[in-house]
Order: C-alpha cells, then structure tokens, then sequence
C-alpha cells in the first residue's frame, strides 16, 4: 500500500516530457487543498492527492503586519507569476496569518492530475513561496482497509473539505470517493506519529426516526459555556455542534452531534467564521445557493436538538446580501475577515478585507 | 565596462511590431531535441532543451553588473489580450555575453508568451534602441485521440431509486473544475433535475483523473431529510432517467471529449437492505489449477469498493496471493490466483465499508432507523467488524 501510494506520489509530481528541464517546486507535495493556521503561524497544508498533512514553518513575524489587505483581480496576477491563464489556475483555499495578517491561498497550476501545487503569500505584493524551502513535517492519513492489490487501492482518494487547529490538535474532515462515511480526524500537533490520530465519527439525530452520516463540509471551534465544541455545516444544510470530550479523550470515539439549525435545502456551506461583536456571539457562513448567513448562536448552550421536520429552524439567521459574492472566508479577528470574492459581473477574483456584520 | 555588441542593436532596430509579425511563423516545439525560437538578429532567442529559457546574447561583457535589474531589461511575460500582464518568476544569469532568464515555472505548452528586450535600457546605450519582442509557444506533443468516456457505473438497466454514486470513468485525465456543469440527470421528458448531486469545489477524481465519483446528494436520497421532503427525491421509482455528459467537458489537455454521453435506466423500488455475504454463493475453481474463483453476491455492489474489500485467505490465516476482477454488473467477483490452488478450506474476508448501490454497507445501512429520538445509541453493532465465510476447495 505503501508503495502505491509513493508511486502515485512520483506521478503527479512529474512534469511532462516538454517540462522536465524545469525546477518542480514543492515537489514533497503532490497536491494542496484546505489551509489552517496555529496561533503561532505554523500553517497547516492538506496534500489529499499525497493523503497527508504538512506543517509548514513560515517566517512571517507581527512586524510584517499588514492591515485592510485588499488585492483585486489575485487569480490573474497568481497567473501571471506562473505563467499561466487565470483559468488554468484552481484556488483551493484561503487562510489568514494570525501574526502578520497576510493572506495565504493554495493555489492549482494546471487543472489536471499533474497540477503544480502552489502556496502563495498576499501581503505587500503577491508571494509565490517556495514549498520545498520551508520547514515543515509531515502527518500521513490513515488510509481505508484494502486488500492491498493492484489498481483498486490507488483510485481511492481521501478528499481534505476543512481544517482547523483547536487546542493543540489538528482537526481534518473528510469525504472518500469511494465510501460514503463521515469521519473527522483529530491528530496532535507537533506530529508526534505518521499514524496518529482519533477518527471521529459523527451522527446527528435530527431527522425524525433517521440518523445520517453526511460528511462535514466547514466547521470550525467553539466554545460554548466553558466547554469546547466543533460547529460543523454538513451539505445540506444542518448546523451541528459536537462536543470535544470524548473527541479527545477516546481514539476512534463516536461522537454524537445535535443540530442546532437548519439552513435551507438545495444548499452546501463553503466556509464559516464565529466572531463576537457587541456582547453576542456569531457564526458568519458561506455559502453555494443561499448566500452570506449571519447566524446568531444566542441559546445554542440550551438547544436539545432540532427533531421537527421543518426545513428551517433552530439557530435565526439573517443573510447579508451584500456578501453574497463571498466564496471563500478566513477570520482575522472579532472585527474583520477576510473574504474571496468572486463577482457575478466584471470577472476575476478578489481579496478583500471585510468589517464583520 | 559593459560594450554592447552593435552588431546586435542594429539589428534590433527592425522595430517591436515588425519583429512580432515576422516572428509569426517562428515557434519553438515543446518536444525533444527541438530547436529554439529567435528574433531574428537580435540576440535574443528562447531554447526549450535541454532546460527552458530565454537567452539575450551578444551583449558583451561585463553583464554581471546589469544583473540586480535584470528585469528591467528582459522579461517573459504570458501573452494576455486584455491586461498588461506582470513578469514570469525566474532566475537571471549571465553566461558569455548573454543575459539568460530561467522560468520557475514551465511554459505551458499550447499558450503563448512574449518576451520583451530593452536595449535601449543598457548600459551605454543610446536611449533610443526600439525594444525587441520574441513570441513563444510551445507545440503541444501529439495528444493522440480525443479523450472518451469509457464507462459510467453502476452499470445495468434498472438502478435502486435511492442510488448513492455514479463513477465516470474517461480514458484520458479529465481537468478539474467543471464537473457539476457537464454532468446532468434528465427524466422521461427531457426535464434536468435540480441539483441532484452532492457538489464539492474539490471535486472527487481518482488520482489520474481519470474516474470521477458523483454522490447524489445524500439530502434527497435519505428518508425523512428536508431536502428530500422540499425539492422531492432525486428518483422515483418507475421511471426513467438519463446521465447526461456534455460533448464540451474539457480534458487534461485541454481538448473537448470527443463525444457526450447518455446513460439510460430506470429507477427499481428503494433498497434498505444491507449485502450479506453469507448468502453469497461461491464458484470454487479445482484444486491444482489457477482457474478464476467466482463469488455471486446478493444484489449489485459498488464496483470500486468490490475490488478492494474482499480477501480471500488459506486455513491457517495467510493471504491468498492473486487479482481481483468485477463483473460490469457488480454482482460477480473473480479471484485469479498467483499460484495454483490447494485443496483445502479457505475463507473470503469482506470489509465492513463494502457498500451496494444505495449505500448500505455489510457494516451497517445507509440510514440507521431509530427506535425513537430519546433512546438514541451510538453507532451500529457490529458495525466495524469484518465478514468471514468459509468454503472449501476439493481435490
């Protein structure tokens, strides 16, 4: 299995015939999909293609802050860089350095399975770094039971939907191409072994007489009361609060989570914020169809759980219309985000920081 | 001292717009041992083997100097029609005369770039030397036949109505990002169904991008979700449907399939059942041959997961060496051996994450029914525990 998984590794990390002269930056790294930043500035880069997990050093310090970032049209000037077409490029995901303020996106050169992984740093100017000189270490994924033989292990993929670093762990949920399960992984950081880390799997009761196992799409930490919580948006779309406890005490724990909203049907979450603003806390969440939601979390302690088969409850929220072109969002702090933008009209992509609603 | 050759600004004197034009006809080929592409008499020349890069030479001596503002006076940008795009990332060097610019990052072959001299930006220039232009394209190598859709699973003519995935399997690596725009599902009548699958920004290709998995959204496919009570679930029993592919679904290179795709069938009744493998049947092959050993399941399984979920083993628990095969229908399992059978008991070992066509694995349903909301128990017994039947293999 091992090997399959180095194999494929080499594959997708060469180039073309027509390329190999060129230096492959980021060559340890076969793919890069979901961000997640330490509160120290360690940034966490999934490599789903690779099933593993870097942590990536990076040399930004609180004197290269950076405020009100703001950089139009990114996905073309990322193009230009690299020599390529605004089209040619995927942005995977955005974070932002909790010390310099500089955004961070994992960027795809390429669209097909031999797609440059980039890391590019938006501060001052827009930063292509180079991912083999940084520092890092690296988490592998546990990998689904095989029987190990030939090419059915290697079409499997663990696709990387969202990261987040909560009290000393990383937590990295996930969807398999093949199984349809919900798992969610909590892995100590620094990795103390390549193997380690609890699988989570995640139940919610809210459907009447049927509980489901969707996969998490974006969650992020919360501390309700005192006690720690993951607030996790499934696909469609409950918002679901998952105690902590047994997440880290117990590996392979079984996790039981309580819907506390319900944000509409024909929907899928992108990314979500928790802000405190004027004494009350808030969840901002992006979304496919259904725009900008601004939910407020006042009673969430209390909620016992939505069983009514009612397409919208729990939680209220009001949507921010004019957010409604936000595809990708990263915290600051309790006063602005950082928001990917990408305009129904006038084309391109946009970085911009936002006051929170 | 730096002594531009003057040879080489006379040349370039040809001005920027003349030069591109005459260059029209001068690309250089992204295959081996190809040749380089040059602005005529100007020095300045791009070489595609054995490294990529953009020489300037005949600049004389004395380069090294020159070489902190390398930028001002060569850059290799990609040929844009509406902006003025910023310069490739690279390297500068001077090598013998020339100042040579190494890309970070290939050129990509089929697109365009233009590189951009200024002599007149040199040192003891006279000021007034017109830049010089080189366009480059690298040929794309021979892509051989347009890029098919092989196969679309699961296969057969009538599907459970609650059907989780459908796998596209394409013969050549496809491009990401426009999965959820080309594939659709359509009724009797020709009307697209709305949203019918679960969309992820990532995608769910396997790593050659060659087979992409789409899950219908799980939202309409559960009893008792919101969406499935809203937008009404995906299929009915009964009726017909196609998976359409679009023609226009770009691949890895950039073409367009060479042809769309329609899979007809028609939704069966739900299934709520689980595969149970102890209602296999088994095709034991004889023993001192390397025949195929047949298992028939119960019902249709997910193909992917058929071929790696099942192991067979000898009596005293080592693995059987040998290759897996499916049937199309996902029914039939086949088992070619390394070496000869023995006669003997042996088992096959399934995986609880074995699943059917609706999602319901041998560890547990798609959906868990509860007894009711207040007596809610976590998980599923059994639920993780790998299935074991044995059978034996005669003389």
């Amino acid at each position: 299995m091992l090997q399959f998984l180095a194999l494929a590794t080499l594959a997708a990390s060469l180039p073309t015939s027509a390329v190999r002269s060129c230096a492959v930056p980021g060559a340890e790294m076969s793919s890069i999909g979901s961000l997640a930043f330490a509160p120290d500035g360690v940034l966490f880069a999934a490599d789903p293609q690779g099933a593993q997990v870097f942590a990536l050093q990076t040399r930004d310090t609180k004197e290269d802050a950076v405020e009100g970032l703001s950089a139009q049209f990114v996905d073309a000037e990322i193009a230009d860089l690299v020599g390529m077409e605004p089209g040619d490029l995927l942005i995977n995901d955005l974070a932002v350095h909790p010390l310099s303020g500089a955004a961070y996106l994992s960027v795809s050169r390429g669209r097909g399975p031999d797609a440059l992984p980039l890391l590019v740093r938006v501060g001052e100017g827009v930063e292509v770094l180079a991912l083999a000189d940084l520092e890092s270490t690296r988490a592998a994924l546990p990998n689904a039971p095989v029987n190990g033989e030939g090419r059915a292990a290697f079409n499997r993929v663990q696709s990387i939907t969202d990261m987040e670093f909560y009290e000393g762990r990383l937590f990295v949920a996930g969807l398999s191409n093949e199984e349809f399960a919900s798992k969610l992984r909590s892995i100590p950081y620094p990795f103390e072994d390549v193997a380690a880390g609890a699988s989570i799997e995640i139940y919610h009761g809210a459907h009447g007489a049927y509980e489901t196992r969707a996969p998490v799409r974006t969650f992020a930490p919360y501390d309700i009361g005192g006690t720690q919580h993951l607030l996790a948006a499934y696909t469609c779309t409950p918002l679901v609060k998952i105690p902590l406890r047994a997440v880290l005490t117990e590996a392979g724990a079984k996790v039981r989570g309580t819907t506390v909203a319900e944000l509409g049907p024909g929907n899928t979450p992108l990314d979500m914020v928790v802000y405190e603003k004027d004494g009350a806390e808030y969840v901002l969440i992006a979304n496919s169809s259904r725009g900008m939601m601004k939910v407020t979390t006042a009673g969430i302690a209390d909620m016992e759980g939505i069983t009514a088969r009612t397409s919208l409850a729990g939680l209220q929220y009001e949507t921010i219309d004019y957010l409604s072109e936000v595809v990708q969002l990263a915290g600051i702090d309790n006063e602005y985000v950082m928001a990917l933008i990408e305009p129904r009209e006038g084309g391109g992509l946009h970085l911009e920081t936002i006051e929170l609603p | 001292m730096f002594r531009p050759d003057r040879c080489v600004l006379g040349a370039a004197v040809l001005g920027a717009a003349a030069l591109a034009l005459g260059l029209a006809a001068c690309l250089a080929s992204g295959r081996p041992a190809a040749g380089a592409a040059r602005a005529q008499g100007s020095g300045l020349r791009f070489e595609a083997e054995p490294e990529q890069r953009l020489v300037w030479s005949g600049l004389g001596s004395g380069l090294e100097s020159a070489l902190a503002r390398a930028q001002q006076l060569l850059t290799l940008t990609v040929a844009a029609a509406q902006r003025s795009p910023r310069p490739m990332l690279g390297q500068y060097r001077a090598e013998q005369g020339a100042l040579v610019f190494v890309p970070r990052f290939p050129l990509r072959p089929g697109r365009t770039y233009r590189a951009v001299a200024h002599p007149a930006r040199l040192p003891g220039a006279r000021g007034d030397e017109p830049d010089v232009l080189l366009t480059v394209s690298l040929e794309v190598p021979d892509p051989g036949p347009r890029t098919e859709v092989s196969a679309v699973y699961p296969g057969g003519a009538v599907l459970p109505a609650n059907v989780l995935k459908f796998y596209v399997h394409f013969s050549a690596p496809m491009a990401r990002g426009e999965a959820y725009e080309r594939v659709h599902l359509v009724d009797a009548a020709g009307r697209a169904i709305v949203q019918p699958f679960l969309e992820l920004g990532e995608e769910l290709w396997n790593r050659e991008g060659t087979r992409l998995t789409l899950f219908l959204d799980p939202g309409r496919v559960k009893r008792g979700l919101f969406l499935h009570d809203e937008l009404g679930p995906v299929f009915e029993p009964g009726e017909d449907y196609t998976l359409v592919i679009d023609e226009g679904w770009i691949d890895a290179s950039g073409r367009a399939l060479a042809a769309g795709v329609r899979r007809p069938f028609r939704a069966g009744e739900h299934d709520h059942e689980q595969p149970r493998p102890e209602r296999w049947s088994v095709s034991a092959p004889r023993a001192g041959t390397r025949e195929p050993l047949g298992l028939a399941a119960d019902e249709a399984l997910d193909r992917a997961l058929f071929a790696r979920a099942v192991s067979l083993f000898h009596a005293d628990g080592t693995r059987v060496e040998g290759q897996a095969r499916v049937g199309p229908d996902g029914r039939a399992w086949s088992w070619v051996p390394t070496h000869e059978w023995r006669a003997g008991e042996y088992a096959f070992v399934v995986e609880p994450i074995l699943e059917d066509l609706a999602g319901n694995s041998v560890g547990r349903p798609f959906e868990d029914v509860l007894a009711g909301v207040e007596t809610l128990s976590v998980g599923t017994p059994g639920a993780d525990e790998r299935r074991s039947v044995v059978f034996s293999i005669g003389e």
